[in-house]
């Protein structure tokens, strides 16, 4: 949820238009809460923002136990760091950032384990779609990291190049450069893994 | 437009990212070529697999967890050094500092890393009974166009420590820098002491070695790195505070971000075999009669 300052203005054709300018989306309100003392605010704030992180970490490491615990690392680390945040960019883009950068970490920690078989604790009603997930989260654990990051931040997310290159800290061109090469090894995967089925 | 071309282009294709031209391009080679069609139907159920990632898992309550572990890291963090110095340290006390050591130490060119030499000043048990060893010049290592500079001791016989420094702007803002564990070595083991060192870290917040020097106690200190999940190249600096009769008064370790205009950050290497490793150091080193260049006054 944003909030806006809306501004009425007459636009050359003498019809009143209305100037929106976003001017602070509820997780910076949460973070200014917080810095000026409001301890709950932070409570608030991982509420918010808990489910996208944990599903990040979800399709980042394929095991609801280790996304859970990194996850709660994440917020450990946005807690530590939130009086030196700057408010540079949006306060969702920089947990997301603490994110990624905690799962690549932890992967390369275990760089040599993969997992059997990614398990979802609560699957969804819909159990096949449930099972393809599971499927392709683990053929995602085969991606380098960064390649899986953008294949994440990307599909699960939805997000912009741009949005994706401040996350990652990144140019968009370069965004765009290995979201071309993670598809392509993502379909090679693909296709070794289910040939011409499905 | 070849085969190999389009195919690789497929993906992108599926996902609506080209160009409308490449696209078109694109659709055209497709209405042409079987074999680039049946490989687009492949694609398609790749991206449609990629597009179910878009389903979401419940997220566990992690308010609890979070504060438990919150709570479980303050109890456990005891600042060993001066931590409120460290974080507090501007980039403009930095310069200062710089600036002081350079007019007390006299006309050194910037990109001169001054050797790290033991402090005159300190007195080892071991030192009450054992001669003085005639005095060493501390070595100086010039920083070269690609400012990769050496960090060395002065000390004979020890480990030289090799870092990139990254001379780039004037150093942002502080770093967090807590000392989570110290070692104290043993006097006829005493450290070498580097001034400065630039970690690059991996993690937001990031343990690292980090050796420096107390009076009459050589320390090593395993120094906890809170970057603030930016990862910035962080300078891990020792400031001395000495006397006015050139004794060492306290040292801290400040932490910096550097300006980092690198793309990706290279790995940190893995400096844990320094903490383990035997520490060999020349004692006369440490005797108040060591002199040098950056001796005191």
């Amino acid at each position: 949820m944003q909030t806006f300052n809306a501004t009425m203005m007459m636009s050359e054709s003498g019809q009143p238009a209305v100037m929106e300018t976003a001017v602070e989306d509820e997780g910076t309100i949460l973070v200014r809460r917080f810095l000026a003392g409001e301890e709950r605010a932070f409570d608030e704030l991982v509420m918010r923002y808990q489910t996208y992180v944990y599903n990040v970490c979800l399709q980042m490491l394929a095991n609801p136990s280790d996304a859970e615990d990194t996850a709660q690392n994440v917020f450990v680390a946005v807690y530590k760091s939130l009086p030196r945040f700057r408010m540079q960019s949006k306060v969702s883009t920089w947990i997301y950032r603490i994110a990624v950068n905690q799962c690549i970490s932890w992967r390369r920690g275990r760089r040599e384990e993969l997992p059997i078989e990614m398990e979802i604790s609560d699957p969804s009603p819909d159990f096949e779609d449930a099972e393809k997930r599971r499927e392709i989260s683990y053929l995602l654990q085969k991606l380098a990291p960064h390649y899986r990051a953008v294949l994440v931040l990307k599909y699960y997310r939805e997000l912009s190049y741009e949005e994706i290159a401040e996350i990652l800290a990144w140019s968009p061109d370069k965004v765009k450069c290995y979201l071309h090469r993670a598809r392509n090894i993502f379909k090679k995967l693909y296709e070794a893994e289910f040939g011409g089925k499905q | 437009m070849k085969c190999s071309r389009v195919r690789d282009k497929l993906m992108d294709y599926i996902s609506a990212d080209l160009s409308p031209a490449e696209a078109q391009r694109i659709g055209d080679h497709l209405t042409d070529c079987a074999e680039c069609r049946s490989e687009l139907e492949l694609v398609r159920r790749a991206s449609s697999a990629l597009n179910l990632l878009g389903g979401e898992e419940p997220a566990p309550a992690l308010v609890g967890a979070v504060r438990d572990k919150l709570a479980r890291e303050k109890a456990l963090t005891r600042p060993i050094l001066v931590p409120r110095l460290a974080m507090g340290f501007s980039a403009a006390a930095i310069i200062a500092l710089i600036v002081t050591g350079w007019l007390r130490y006299g006309s050194v060119d910037r990109k001169q890393v001054t050797a790290v030499k033991p402090a005159d000043s300190i007195e080892t048990p071991a030192d009450k009974h054992v001669a003085p060893k005639p005095t060493m010049p501390p070595q100086r290592q010039v920083a070269k166009e690609d400012q990769t500079v050496r960090i060395a001791t002065g000390v004979e016989g020890t480990r030289q420590t090799s870092v990139k420094a990254v001379i780039r702007k004037a150093a942002q803002r502080p770093v967090k820098v807590t000392p989570t564990r110290k070692r104290v070595v043993r006097p006829e083991a005493a450290p070498e002491v580097p001034e400065t060192r630039v970690i690059e870290p991996e993690t937001d917040s990031e343990r690292v070695m980090f050796i420096a020097v107390r009076p009459k106690e050589p320390e090593i200190f395993v120094t906890h790195v809170d970057s603030g999940g930016e990862r910035a190249p962080t300078q891990l600096t020792v400031v001395r505070e000495f006397d006015e009769g050139g004794n060492i008064t306290s040292v801290t370790i400040e932490g910096t971000a550097l300006e980092d205009d690198a793309e990706d950050i290279a790995p940190a290497p893995d400096r844990t075999h320094l903490l383990d490793a035997p520490l060999e150091v020349d004692r006369a080193a440490y005797s108040p009669h060591a002199g040098g260049s950056t001796g005191n006054a």
